[in-house]
């Protein structure tokens, strides 16, 4: 299979990449210029490669390329890549969903067969292997080929709300007191007259009020040298400013203040809950924002027909007591064959 | 003037173009806009020369100081009383009042801290052992040579101006 590795910094968007997403369901956090800014602002380089048969793309896949030397505290160099490493195949901004695709007429063990031998040619003989993010149990003896190595992680969650046709029936799939507790802060909130809830799609934001809740959502740093955020004030405006993605702004009506931030990564079947940052209490946040917030994307997910909301892994005790089933995935190392 | 003559004029340039190369692959804001729209003197990205040859309007780094820290951490805020210490004595006066300042006296910016000084010749002399300074479209943009956070490269305060040599003193001036 003839491949492109493609590093979205310094590569245009490629002619067929529109119809590529469509064709593979691929979300916004794929959209070029989203690539392109969060490659800029990543510590190791990002390369995108397409496998093709033909003139066809069948394959795309979204990998790290994690090496020596690194810089823990400065951004990758454009036009160097570190001389020893290893891919880590992951979703280029949400570790919810794979970060590769491959049509279904390809067999997963060609298709992963492939990809390694275009990293090969590309990075040369410092590739010492690929680190697969997100498989599923029964894709891992396809993609290892007998040599690699699995490590069972942590599951990731989703709540198939294709099930319910309006919230209240997902409310009533749900245990008795995390259903009177939803109900509970649902009408808080909603009786909450300072608080503003706004939903948009395509929007134009403002990134310095989200950046800085996402600062103070990180508990662990304190407010004296400012902690980093982990990405650029370009990808939180580049993401937020695609079509299919879903900007959610809590706000203090009487200060204007934002109190908490989320991202939906829109798909015909399956959207990913991506982010979620609030700021903490004594900040002037609000409790249990994020169940309200929660309960609103289900709604809109089972009025929008989608059969799934992909919510990711962690939290798994709230995220079960909200009907999210998961799902088993791997970590699979696969050391680079040279026959 | 004393603290502005120990370092040859000859050494400044590649003293900022290792400032800028530093904040390219250190700070998330100087990353952002030179990645993706570009600067020139140096140009870090081929083609990419940017909408104002890279500088930064002073207030838009106000807003945005948390975004001017370097990943390894430091501190957000401005200091205005920077190089004050240094400074001989003279009545501080803001860059875009500067022009029409007489006599001695030396240019403080609050976001940048002390610039220049008008030396004896009667010229705003640069003070080059921590300040660079170019002409941009946004006018004088300056540059912090040795602070590390918030960094501080290519602002620009709003003032039109020329950077030269003193036919006297050999050093750097702005003229205004
Ligand atoms: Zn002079």
């Amino acid at each position: 299979m003839r491949a492109d590795v493609l590093d979205p910094r310094t590569d245009p968007e490629p002619a067929y990449w529109d119809d590529l997403r469509t064709q593979a369901g691929l979300r916004a956090d794929w959209a070029w210029p989203v690539l392109a800014v969060q490659a800029w602002g990543a510590r190791t380089p990002q390369l995108v490669t397409v496998l093709f048969d033909g003139a066809e793309p069948v394959a795309a896949v979204n990998a790290g390329w994690l090496g020596l030397p690194a810089g823990r505290f400065s951004f990758a160099r454009a036009g160097s890549r570190p001389r020893l490493g290893a891919l880590h195949v992951r979703g280029p901004g949400s570790a919810a969903v794979p970060g590769w695709w491959s049509a279904e007429h390809v067999p997963l063990a060609e298709f992963a067969d492939a990809y390694t031998r275009a990293a090969r040619a590309a990075l040369g003989p410092g590739a010492l292997g690929v680190v697969w993010r997100q498989v599923r149990p029964d894709q891992v003896d396809q993609i290892k080929h007998r040599v690699g190595k699995a490590l069972t992680t942590e599951p990731l969650w989703t709540i198939h709300t294709g099930r319910w046709t309006d919230r209240e029936q997902w409310l009533m799939a749900l245990s008795r007191s995390r259903r009177s507790n939803l109900r509970g802060i649902v009408k808080r909130m909603t009786a909450d007259d300072n608080l503003e809830v706004r939903v948009q799609t395509g929007a134009v934001i403002d990134d310095r009020p989200v950046a800085e809740v996402m600062r103070w959502n990180d508990a662990k740093y304190g407010g004296a040298l400012i902690p980093r955020v982990r990405v650029l004030g370009g990808y939180l405006r580049e993401l937020s400013a695609q079509p299919d993605v879903r900007s959610y702004s809590y706000l203090d009506r009487s200060t204007g203040r934002l109190l908490a931030f989320g991202h939906v990564l829109d798909h015909p079947q399956r959207p990913v809950v991506r982010s979620w940052s609030q700021l903490p209490r004594d900040r002037g946040g609000i409790r249990d924002l994020y169940f309200h917030h929660l309960a609103s994307v289900v709604g809109w997910s089972i009025d929008e027909g989608r059969l799934g909301l992909e919510l990711g892994k962690g939290k798994s005790r709230e995220k079960e007591s909200l009907g999210a089933e998961p799902t088993e995935q791997v970590a699979l190392a696969v050391p680079t064959r040279w026959w | 003037m004393a603290h502005c003559l120990t370092v040859r004029p000859l050494l400044w340039t590649p003293t900022y173009r290792r400032v800028v190369r530093t904040a390219f692959a250190t700070v998330p804001h100087y990353r952002e806009l030179w990645a993706l729209h570009g600067r020139t003197d140096p140009t870090l990205v081929p083609g990419r020369t940017g909408a104002h040859a890279g500088a930064t309007p002073a207030e838009v780094a106000v807003e945005r100081l948390p975004d001017l820290v370097p990943l390894r951490g430091g501190p957000a805020e401005a200091n205005p009383y920077r190089g004050l210490e240094t400074a001989p004595l003279g009545h501080p006066v803001p860059l875009a009042a500067a022009r029409d300042h007489p006599g001695a006296g030396i240019i403080r910016d609050d976001l940048l801290g002390v610039l220049a000084v008008r030396a004896d010749c009667g010229r705003w002399h640069l003070c080059h052992r921590d300040v660079y300074a170019r002409a941009t479209p946004l006018g004088l943009a300056f540059t912090l040579l040795r602070q590390r956070s918030p960094m501080l490269v290519d602002i620009a305060p709003g003032t039109q101006g020329a950077v030269g040599a003193c036919p006297i003193h050999g050093k750097p001036v702005v003229e205004l």
